[in-house]
């Protein structure tokens, strides 16, 4: 790698959540190859000051402006876009994709105009970025509408983890693991639970995230009532990491009907622990999921319904899907990412 | 076959039989009708946009998948050589065919998020407007029931030879609505009365002109200024309060100055022996007082009201002359 220091730059660095994990590991990647390698933040967390930076920072820690490289991790509006387009050291970006602004306009429309101010500081970084580094083949495709700029394919990388053993005798959990916003479509999941336990009354759902917006929740709540599903229905908010590895030990099957994801962390998380995965197919889960699950082309609840209750009640589609899921996520390993990532900081644009 | 390759068509065909088997189900009632008729309208009322139709949305997402542009051209040819051509042709062109792909997406990027924004606004509104429908809907098949079971108001004899006197030199045609007793539309027209007829119901008269529509309809097609007065009834029985006074100010937005105008209305105070106690509580609307009547007609600058009461008291007769 040519580069002696690369310095990440994040809208806000959070532990626990996906893009907050990755940063983190790029750094120890980098660091263990001997890069310098720092976190600067837009907006500070105080549950990560110990890891990361201000902006007013930066100067402090460059030594060699045209050795270092800045990666930017786009995802939100933040004053680091602005910081950047003002700096001479080189961009790298990595793009995790926006959630569209028109799914949340009607329950949190700050935050919808606020992805609107990100798609603009994007659309003004990009020209001056070397590369990029997208987590899916589908985040790459949305880049390349904002502008010209060399893409590369890295997907997030997974920790190795041990297989869940099945159990036989326990009523069935479906898992979902995520925010709770209206993007990841927690209500279509709501309403398929409430016709699966009309065959399976002892089945439960489980979703596990913080909350983000109060409208939503209260949506949620007054669903979850309507159906009657108090007792079938559990938003655990957030959790430690700890508690989340509990939740995947007793899930029987992960489901996931989001409208909106740009790679899929937890889709991933589940087959790695050999979860059986049923998801709606649409942007990049089809691309994580692979062959691996199965993908619904509609979430209409009986369709999301049966399919829950095949994959309960079918035992060789359950133990081939959580062993198609464990050797799909192999693909994801730490190692591997690594190489793409190196090869991706490696690019050279004058060869 | 690889394992991979085995497993996707396996699950490819297991979606599918759970496709069949999810219409099946809900089809034969396996899955409760009740059940997905509460579920849609619980969604409607927790999550309203996921039970909206979908056609813009549908329709920006073919925008933007038909302004996605591979820069990659096929390579594939029926021989090797042409192959070849393909792939030396397209690497050498290939910086200027990404270029321009990258700008044809980045059009319809950018032409689809405002559509976007505008989508989800309408949507929201579309929201709101369906709360307000179901509000004014509750009880609307109810109340037709009602309204079809009630007999009309008859017009006493004694108030044909008054509107004949009142509408004889009406400045041009004179409607009757809405019609709900052919004999005075009858009676008027052979007096030589320029008069016709709007009927929800159809009623037909030998010679008469009748159009088959409703009131409100048929006025909101008129030009203003058209007509020579009008006859108003059966609305004024039961129709709501809002139904009513839109009736009226149609009516006379569309009517010449100084036309004669005449609104027959049922008494009030009989109202609930003649409806009955369930069609009173559960109609929309009453008969407004004759003194309302006059009270709106007065405000409109209506010259000569008169009110004629029905030797019965079951209803009255207002007459006026617009200004």
């Amino acid at each position: 790698m040519r580069w002696k220091a690369v310095h990440q730059f994040v809208p806000m660095l959070a532990h626990g959540d996906a893009i907050g994990s990755h940063v983190m590991w790029i750094r120890e990647h980098l660091r263990s190859r001997g890069c310098h390698s720092e976190i600067f933040v837009g907006d500070e967390n105080s549950a990560t000051t110990k890891e990361s930076f201000n902006l007013d920072e930066v100067d402090r820690h460059i030594h060699s402006p045209s050795d270092t490289l800045f990666l930017y991790h786009v995802a939100q509006a933040s004053p680091c876009a602005d910081f950047l387009a003002t700096r001479q050291e080189s961009l790298g970006l990595i793009f995790h994709n926006f959630t569209p602004p028109e799914l949340l306009i009607r329950w949190d429309p700050d935050t919808a105009f606020e992805i609107l101010n990100a798609q603009d500081q994007l659309a003004e970084l990009i020209g001056k970025s070397q590369f990029a580094i997208c987590d899916s083949q589908f985040n790459s495709e949305v880049l390349a509408g904002f502008g010209n700029v060399k893409s590369f394919v890295v997907p997030l990388p997974l920790r190795e983890t041990a297989v869940v053993k099945a159990k036989a005798d326990e009523p069935p959990i479906i898992l979902f693991v995520g925010r709770v916003a209206p993007n990841k479509a927690i209500h279509d999941l709501i309403a398929s639970m409430a016709v699966l336990h009309q065959v399976f009354p002892d089945a439960k759902l489980r979703i596990v995230g913080s909350s983000t917006v109060d409208p939503y929740d209260a949506a949620l709540e007054g669903l979850i009532a309507a159906l009657g599903l108090e007792d079938v229905v559990t938003l655990t908010g957030w959790v430690t990491e700890g508690e989340l590895e509990l939740e995947y030990q007793s899930a029987s099957i992960f489901c996931t009907l989001s409208d909106h994801e740009g790679f899929g962390v937890p889709i991933l998380e589940a087959m790695a622990r050999g979860i059986p995965v049923v998801a709606y197919e649409n942007t990049a889960v089809g691309e994580t999921v692979g062959e691996a699950g199965l993908l619904l082309t509609s979430k209409a609840p009986t369709v999301v319904a049966t399919a829950l209750e095949r994959v309960l009640s079918d035992t060789e589609l359950f133990d081939r899907l959580a062993g198609s899921g464990h050797r799909r996520s192999r693909v994801f390993s730490g190692a591997l990412v690594a190489d793409g990532l190196d090869k991706a900081l490696s690019w050279d644009e004058s060869l | 076959m690889s394992d991979s390759q085995s497993d996707t068509d396996y699950f490819q065909e297991i979606v599918a039989e759970i496709e069949t088997e999810a219409r099946n189900r809900a089809a034969t009632g396996e899955y409760p009708r009740a059940l997905l008729r509460s579920l849609e309208e619980e969604f409607r009322r927790w999550i309203p946009d996921a039970s909206l139709e979908n056609g813009v949305e549908d329709t920006i997402r073919g925008i933007e998948a038909a302004s996605y542009v591979d820069a990659s051209v096929p390579l594939e040819s029926r021989s090797s050589v042409g192959s070849f051509v393909k792939w030396v042709v397209r690497r050498l062109t290939y910086f200027y065919h990404r270029h321009m792909a990258q700008q044809v997406t980045a059009l319809g990027i950018h032409v689809t998020r405002p559509l976007r924004l505008l989508d989800a606004m309408l949507k929201n509104i579309d929201r709101r407007v369906s709360a307000i429908e179901d509000q004014l809907d509750v009880g609307a098949a109810a109340r037709s029931e009602l309204i079809a079971g009630i007999a009309n108001t008859c017009v006493p004899e004694e108030f044909k030879e008054i509107l004949l006197e009142h509408l004889t030199d009406a400045p041009g045609r004179v409607v009757f609505g809405d019609l709900f007793q052919p004999e005075l539309l009858r009676f008027l027209s052979r007096q030589s009365v320029d008069i016709y007829g709007v009927s929800p119901t159809g009623d037909t008269i030998e010679a008469v002109d009748v159009r088959q529509e409703q009131l409100l309809d048929h006025l909101s097609h008129l030009e203003s200024d058209v007509l020579g007065g009008f006859v108003l009834c059966g609305v004024t029985d039961r129709g709501s309060l809002n139904e009513q006074l839109r009736v009226l100010r149609l009516l006379l937005l569309r009517c010449k100055p100084g036309a004669p105008v005449a609104v027959i209305v049922a008494h009030p105070e009989s109202l609930s022996s003649r409806f009955g106690p369930v069609a009173t509580d559960l109609l929309h609307g009453r008969p407004l007082h004759p003194e309302t009547w006059c009270y709106l007609l007065s405000r409109e600058h209506a010259s000569d009201l008169t009110v004629t009461e029905a030797s019965d008291s079951t209803c009255s007769l207002i007459t006026a002359k617009l200004q």
